[in-house]
């Protein structure tokens, strides 16, 4: 039939494919300068076509509503720059580069030599649904597990506020007291509350000792409403197929980045340009990508690359919590027989020495990876306040050891040189 | 219809059928569409056929393929789902994506009919054409230029490239010409119509491509409103390796040929735009609501978002077209009704508002109607947002219509009078109208400060001072300016060829025809670089700079093939329209 000639569009197709790429910003350039997202999506320089137009300015229009001369009105588009009339930003278009071509690309321009090696592994495809994971299609959720969860999520934040208030009449058990104990026990309860309670008891001398209590009064184990129980994403498990063997090249990517305060906006920009790129050069390189992103502070916790790139937060630092909550929560799920695993952390090189000498130096080397590193994001003024020194003190400790990638950035010209330092499988340090 | 194999005979059966009944509701109507060519198309498809510009074959260029991506993307991001596409041609095709619903399919079918009947009954439109066939045969040639291995096909698509920057600036008003009968106009066609238009001299000046003044003095400099024409005539290639100009190449020539073929075609769209579009929603929302063939809301809102992003900002041809035909429908009915109660003895212009009862007057139009009768069940001025238009009618309307009037006491009573109503005027009177109007004279006619105020319109200019954008006046006036300053030539300024052998060595003086608004210039200097390349030798483009306090300056800008230069000149009144002004600004912005 005449109206279906697909080939015909596709052909036009492949040519503009052709163009984009004699013509999109060149990729180097790109990392350093361009907009990065979850796609790569490189700008089209060329393509303009331009023609005779009015002045945007002078042109001016027609609109509808209720108007009297004067109203200013929205055209729906962004002024131009002052002092610069009647010039309009070029219009791009974009070349959609999917990872393998990225990758590609990086060897080339970068000179890298990254040798995709470990773990041809094997993968779960059919069988029986016996295993779990936490996400799937929702047919495969496990109630059970869901339910168990917010149970006892519920039962340990359920308090038994008559118990606490008979412990508020011990003698010698004020507020202060009556709050310790309850952090001691394990019972999520604010001072405040506390502070609350103590208002209505009676006798402030009723019991000698706390063992007093238990003679009258029966402490309630945390479990008696279920009312108002909570389900969290957090508890979904899916079950999933077993293993049936296929050969396949897997990779997870643990990107952590220290969010507190000394981390400011253009640090931020900084950790995106390397992190991203590897993203994309990784997946690029395996069949099979996961990303994990967790934030820290002095405490971490699991983001998504959303939230990951934006989150801030005012508290201090403790890199070894990223590293704890890695080992406890994420590397369990990514087996090392069967998963490469890239661990990609970014700060400003400002730790507690006892936290890395301590907990994260021990980590780093217990941990299984194919590859770790420590992205420090240094000031740019080599500055008065230098007290970055998690790069020097892992340099030291990891020199030997290729596994172990330190790389050091202040601005955006660092920023290629750091990712070859990262991922380059030869040239380390030096 | 055509068939599909993924599509079940019962979904093919109900869309024939509402086709069919469609097709006969619009022939009841007063419509007279020929018969169209109903196609199903996969997702893909309407999106190959919309980068195609509404054809299922064009040339080969990596800008469809540019287009067709943008397309898809915007798809799957932004759900812009496009529901059909329609293309004049004998016949008339339209396209349908096959996921619509059935009501989406109506809605559509409906619009298109509506389009068919425009393409058939518009003077502009080219009649019979062999649009698709047209495409396929360029599509063939350029594709063997393509074959052949002594042409690059870089260049060829940098060649189509060039002209397209310059294809609109023809001469669509006087359609297209062969290029052997160079200079003289020998058919009067135009000036034919326009005069047995009630337009404005103004307007007669602007639709008749350009401006009087620019024509008398066009005899010795022999200005030519087709510039690609111009370089069909006297336009070279410049040999990069020897430097000098040189004759074009055949497939040169024969590129320039087919693009100016195809932008003829399409400039008949671009002139009817608001007409053609707002006549197919009209007629749609007839058939869909008033005549309850469907539900239509989703359809019409749609169309609405559909061409707010095809045309923003500000602009929307659906709608403001739509809102026109309705307001002519009423506004010629309500002539009618004035002109049968100005008949009735004692009734005058001067005493109108008093003496009639016009609560008296919708009953009895409303107890005249017949409904079996299309027209008088449809009758607008009984709808109940319509019911005080009469009323509105001003005194200088009413005296204008009693000026010639004679036979004023026909009539003893209003019931007698409106016994002569005829119930189908302005159905008739917009059927005159699609038939020899564009958007321009069809705005210049009859956009009225009723319709402004009644549907809200103002215009607005950038106020340097305030650094935004502004109301500039809400009257009939500013409003139609900027209405026709946006639909003349497509919304873009008129460029003309002006001479062939400037500075006596076979350059190219471009002259902007300035009508108050100055160019983006930045942009007009990269267009000149394209030109150069059609030209072979170095272009020239006079034009007026206008800066913010509102002075004018003569300026020609130079491209040598290395170097844009710009000149300040004294004399301008040879690029500057005595009488239009689309500067709207009130006096205190500057």
């Amino acid at each position: 039939m005449l109206y279906t000639h697909m080939s015909r569009i596709n052909r036009d197709v492949r040519r503009f494919r052709q163009i984009g790429e004699e013509h999109r910003m060149d990729l180097k350039e790109f990392i350093k300068h361009g907009k990065l997202g979850n796609d790569i999506n490189i700008p089209i320089k060329i393509i303009e076509l331009p023609e005779f137009v009015y002045d945007k300015n002078q042109q001016g229009g027609i609109g509808q509503g209720d108007a009297e001369v004067g109203d200013p009105v929205d055209d729906g588009q962004e002024g131009d720059e002052p002092g610069d009339p009647g010039e309009e930003s070029e219009e791009h278009e974009y070349y959609d580069m999917d990872p393998e071509e990225f990758s590609e690309e990086l060897d080339n321009e970068l000179g890298l030599d990254f040798e995709e090696k470990g773990q041809k592994v094997v993968e779960v495809t059919e069988g029986d649904y016996n295993d779990t994971r936490k996400a799937g299609p929702n047919s495969t959720l496990d109630v059970e597990h869901l339910f168990k969860q917010a149970i006892k999520r519920h039962a340990s934040m359920y308090v038994d506020t008559d118990y606490i208030k008979e412990m508020l009449q011990v003698r010698g058990y004020g507020v202060e007291k009556v709050w310790e104990w309850t952090r001691d026990n394990n019972i999520t309860i604010s001072k405040s509350n506390i502070k609350e309670l103590s208002k209505n008891i009676e006798n402030p001398t009723k019991y000698d000792s706390p063992e007093d209590i238990e003679r009258t009064l029966q402490r309630i184990p945390p479990k008696s409403s279920y009312k108002n129980m909570q389900f969290r994403n957090e508890d979904e498990r899916y079950r999933s197929p077993e293993v049936v063997k296929e050969p396949k090249n897997n990779a997870v990517v643990i990107n952590i980045r220290d969010v507190s305060g000394s981390m400011r906006e253009n640090k931020r920009e900084l950790v995106e340009r390397i992190l991203t790129p590897m993203d994309w050069y990784l997946q690029g390189k395996y069949d099979n990508v996961d990303f994990v992103y967790i934030a820290h502070d002095a405490s971490a916790w699991i983001v998504n690359r959303d939230e990951f790139f934006g989150v801030k937060s005012g508290g201090g630092t403790r890199i070894s919590s990223a590293y704890e909550l890695m080992k406890e929560e994420i590397l369990p799920q990514y087996p090392w027989e069967s998963w490469n695993r890239f661990i990609f952390a970014a700060g400003d090189g400002e730790n507690m020495q006892s936290d890395t000498d301590d907990k994260l130096i021990p980590l780093m080397k217990e941990i299984q990876a194919t590859r770790q590193a420590y992205i420090e994001v240094q000031p740019q003024d080599n500055s008065r306040f230098r007290n970055a020194i998690v790069g020097d003190t892992l340099e030291d400790e990891f020199k030997n050891d290729d596994k172990y990638r330190i790389a050091r950035i202040s601005d955006k010209d660092d920023v290629l040189s750091a990712i070859s330092t990262i991922l380059d499988t030869v040239n380390k340090g030096e | 219809m055509t068939n599909k194999k993924d599509i079940d005979s019962e979904t093919i059966k109900q869309l024939k059928k509402a086709a069919d009944e469609l097709h006969n509701l619009a022939l009841e109507l007063g419509l007279s569409p020929p018969k169209v060519n109903y196609w199903l198309v996969d997702h893909d498809e309407i999106n190959q056929l919309a980068a195609y510009q509404g054809f299922p074959v064009r040339y080969p260029h990596w800008r469809w393929g540019m287009a067709y991506s943008k397309r898809n993307k915007k798809d799957t991001h932004f759900g812009g789902k496009i529901f059909e596409l329609v293309n004049h041609d004998t016949p008339a095709n339209a396209f349908n994506q096959v996921s619509n619903s059935l009501d989406d399919h109506k809605g559509v079918i409906a619009h298109v009919e509506g389009h068919a009947d425009f393409f058939e009954n518009n003077y502009f439109f080219e009649n019979k054409p062999k649009a698709t066939e047209m495409m396929k045969n360029h599509a063939d040639k350029i594709k063997s230029y393509h074959d052949d291995p002594n042409i690059d096909i870089d260049e060829i698509e940098e060649w189509i490239d060039a002209i397209w920057c310059i294809k609109s600036t023809i001469d669509p008003l006087n359609g297209l010409k062969d290029i052997s009968n160079d200079g003289e106009v020998e058919e009067q066609t135009i000036s034919d119509v326009v005069d047995s238009l009630d337009v404005s001299d103004d307007i007669k000046r602007h639709i008749t491509s350009g401006m009087s003044e620019e024509n008398t003095k066009s005899q010795e400099q022999n200005i030519e409103t087709d510039v690609l024409k111009y370089l069909l005539l006297h336009g070279k290639q410049f040999n990069e390796r020897t430097e000098k100009a040189e004759d074009y190449e055949q497939w040169q020539r024969e590129i320039i040929e087919i693009i100016r073929k195809e932008a003829y075609y399409f400039s008949a769209q671009q002139m009817t735009k608001i007409m053609n579009e707002g006549w197919s929603a009209y007629w749609e929302s007839v058939m869909m609501s008033n005549e309850a063939y469907a539900e239509s809301d989703e359809i019409i809102n749609y169309a609405d978002k559909q061409s707010k992003v095809l045309n923003s900002p500000g602009l929307n041809p659906y709608k403001i077209g739509k809102e026109m035909w309705t307001y002519i429908e009423n506004r010629m009915n309500r002539k009618e009704v004035i002109n049968k109660l100005l008949r009735i003895k004692g009734i005058t212009w001067r005493n109108f508002h008093n003496k009639i009862n016009f609560k008296e007057v919708n009953e009895i139009l409303q107890s005249n109607i017949n409904k079996s009768i299309i027209y008088e069940r449809n009758y607008s001025l009984l709808r109940s947002q319509n019911k005080g238009f009469i009323k509105n009618i001003t005194k200088e309307e009413l005296q204008t219509e009693s000026r010639y009037m004679f036979d004023t006491d026909k009539y003893k009573s209003v019931s007698e009078a409106l016994e002569d109503v005829d119930y189908e005027k302005g159905w008739k009177k917009m059927r005159e109208i699609r038939e020899t109007h564009n958007d321009i004279t069809f705005i210049d006619s009859f956009l009225t400060s009723e319709f402004i105020k009644d549907n809200k319109y103002f215009a607005y200019e950038y106020n340097n001072k305030q650094n935004q954008m502004q109301v500039s006046g809400t009257d009939l006036d500013s409003v139609k300016k900027k209405l026709l300053l946006q639909i003349t030539n497509g919304g873009r300024p008129t460029i003309v060829a002006a001479d062939n052998n400037y500075h006596n060595a076979g350059e190219l003086l471009l002259k902007h025809q300035y009508n108050g608004i100055q160019l983006n210039i930045s942009k007009a200097k990269k267009v000149l670089e394209k030109v150069f390349k059609l030209w072979g030798r170095p272009v020239h483009l006079k034009t007026i700079r206008k800066d913010e306090s509102g002075e004018e300056t003569g300026l020609i800008i130079s491209y040598d093939g290395t170097r844009i230069k710009e000149q300040k000149v004294k004399i301008i009144e040879d690029i500057k329209a005595d009488k239009i002004d689309y500067d709207t600004k009130p006096d205190d912005w500057l």
